[in-house]
């Protein structure tokens, strides 16, 4: 019988690919879904990657929802703060692993939403449901497939923590 | 990874996360246990979908197993949680897989998919995890 969570050496080395996107994207560049190496893809942001100017778009708007959580922790009651905080620190991680020679510089946020704490929530989550929205529509101009499944799993985390918003109480 | 190779490893995750929402569906009550069932019956409609994708590209899509042995004993509503919340995570990786192996439309659909299991994923288990189908 086969275990529901099996995981074939093919998945094992997917998934460590993800997990470790977040440390380095050379590591998820050189090593493909079946342990083979690839053909030399191109250093992402190099003149000669074809992606170049989407990761710069996507890590742009990444660092953009960092400041965002960042604008929004320091104005919340310190549990709800804990708990954007939590969320807004993924971001990082995809800017990190979608452009990892990029240097960081977190824009800071238009204060456009008051100190309510109910509506920097809600500003919070519109911003995540925007960008589940672009990250799908973004990713089918990758022409890296690593790239491609990362943009498309950091949509996936932006649809979820839209929904976890839901539940953030202040 | 091929497109249809990435389909193959959806449809075995998806076959497995049928079975698992029987399980999970038998420990829990009321809401909760209308909403297994409804994630159980679009997984299979996702199921039937991919078997037909998988076929129409000269492969034979592989039968669901008889039975599935679950990462963690299912005993009640609080693990019933856990294992749904597990199975769904680890779709929304697999199908950003599939997405990545796709062109087109084909690959909206499958990023948008993934988007729906996150979001099941952390209806399950109330948190979102680094990043989504690591687990």
């Amino acid at each position: 019988m086969p275990d529901l969570l099996l995981l074939t050496r093919r998945d094992v080395l997917r998934l460590g690919t993800a997990a470790a996107a977040g440390a380095s994207l050379a590591a998820c560049t050189t090593a493909s879904n079946t342990g083979q190496p690839q053909s030399t893809p191109p250093t992402p942001g190099a003149p000669d990657d074809p992606d170049a100017q989407l990761r710069v778009t996507v890590s742009g708007g990444e660092q953009v929802l960092s400041g965002l959580y960042q604008y929004v922790a320091t104005l919340l009651p310190a549990n709800a703060a804990a708990k954007v905080t939590a969320l807004g620190v993924r971001h990082d991680a995809y800017q990190k692993a979608i452009s990892p020679h990029a240097t960081a510089s977190i824009p800071s946020p238009e204060p456009q939403s008051g100190k309510d704490p109910a509506a920097l929530i809600k500003r919070l989550r519109t911003a995540e449901t925007q960008a589940a929205a672009e990250r799908a529509q973004q990713s089918l101009t990758a022409q890296d497939t690593e790239l491609a499944r990362l943009i498309v799993l950091a949509g996936a985390g932006a649809a979820s923590a839209a929904e976890v918003l839901r539940t953030v109480t202040t | 990874m091929t497109e249809v190779e990435s389909a193959a490893l959806v449809l075995d995750g998806t076959n497995a996360a049928i079975y698992a929402y029987g399980l999970v569906a038998a420990r829990l009550t009321g809401t909760e246990q209308q909403r297994a069932l409804s994630a159980m019956a679009e997984h299979r409609q996702r199921r039937d979908q991919l078997r037909t994708r998988i076929a129409a590209q000269g492969a034979t899509p592989a039968a669901a197993a008889p039975a599935y042995t679950p990462p963690v004993a299912v005993s009640d509503a609080v693990t019933a949680r856990s294992l749904a919340a597990l199975v769904e995570d680890r779709l929304a990786g697999q199908w950003a897989g599939l997405a990545a192996a796709s062109k087109d439309r084909a690959r909206s659909d499958a990023a948008l998919t993934a988007q729906t299991c996150a979001v099941r994923s952390v209806t399950w288990s109330g948190t979102a995890p680094l990043w989504n189908g690591a687990r």
